[in-house]
């Protein structure tokens, strides 16, 4: 079995060989070296595996990388920060709408009780001035007699 | 010819290939340091020429540094230059001779001979692996061998390098 591997670079629509070698780590660190380099858009390491007996080739992608993916990423995490950013954003507000709905309430409550009380007074006075009222008149009507 | 002329590197800068390999990590890191030096020479869409390799630059590997010229002989490429380390390990310089005159069995004979890969793909290549060397000892190496072209598209030149250690027996169980 004869075993190399290929590091390709994506150009122009194609992927082109870059160099080739027999061990695995080898190529996937001279992948990175160039990955870090910053020249192409995407690099990837293939594994071809030549069966003489057979007379058969596989090949498998054993590392990939393109620049888009890191792109991506990074976008992904600002997407989430500013998502979080976002709801820690609308948490305060609904936090505020909370204390100040109570607050209202508690505003609300206090001067449904002082009307309350206004009232029952009124009522009162309104019965204690009807009852003199009354009585004045059937004194009147009494005396008239 | 350029042999020896023109690859004149200050001794103190040099070290020495498989003491160092010894150290562990070097023959992966000659690789990855050839490479990088070799893409620093490169074009956008060419090869390097070999005018643009200096020794001086390299200097801290240049003892396991080879250069074979495609053009000189049609039949076989000849060596320009064969590094301090090679030179030891051979007995003597086989700068100006075929590739056939190294021993297959031998570091520069393993380093270099899968230059046809090199030259029908144009891309470089590294490759490693144990053998048994002429003297008997079992070698652990890795080598590359990167193209270089004097026209920019056609590869007529092949910059090398290569690195070993003697595998022990306790290595080799």
């Amino acid at each position: 079995m004869i075993v190399a591997f290929e590091i390709q670079t994506y150009q122009g629509g194609n992927w082109k060989i870059d160099s080739v070698y027999d061990d695995g780590k080898l190529a996937e660190g001279e992948a990175f070296r160039l990955q870090q380099r910053g020249r192409h858009i995407a690099i990837r390491v293939v594994e071809e595996k030549y069966d003489a007996a057979a007379e058969r080739s596989t090949t498998r992608v054993v590392y990939k990388w393109a620049k888009s993916d890191s792109a991506n990423a990074k976008e992904r995490k600002r997407q989430v920060s500013n998502t979080n950013s976002v709801r820690q954003q609308q948490k305060a507000v609904s936090a505020a709408v909370d204390l100040r709905k109570a607050g209202a309430r508690a505003a609300r409550k206090k001067k449904e009780n002082r009307s309350w009380w206004v009232s029952l007074l009124v009522s009162i006075g309104g019965i204690a001035v009807g009852a003199g009222v009354i009585l004045v008149g059937i004194r009147f009507l009494l005396e008239s007699l | 010819m350029l042999c020896r002329k023109g690859y004149e590197v200050d001794d103190r800068q040099q070290i020495d290939g498989a003491s160092a390999a010894r150290s562990g990590g070097l023959e992966r890191r000659l690789v990855y340091r050839l490479m990088a030096y070799w893409r620093s020479k490169n074009g956008e869409d060419s090869f390097p020429t070999h005018a643009a390799i200096d020794p001086s630059e390299i200097a801290e590997i240049w003892s396991n540094i080879m250069v074979i010229d495609l053009d000189l002989d049609e039949n076989q490429p000849v060596w320009i230059f064969a590094g301090e380390d090679h030179v030891k390990e051979l007995g003597f310089d086989p700068c100006g001779k075929g590739l056939d005159a190294v021993p297959e069995n031998s570091l520069a004979g393993q380093a270099t001979n899968y230059w046809k890969n090199v030259r029908d793909r144009a891309v470089p290549y590294s490759i490693g692996g144990k053998f048994e060397r002429f003297d008997g000892n079992i070698i652990l190496y890795r080598s590359i061998l990167l193209p270089l072209s004097d026209d920019g598209v056609r590869v007529n030149k092949m910059l090398g390098g290569a690195n070993y250690r003697i595998l022990l027996e306790d290595d080799q169980g």
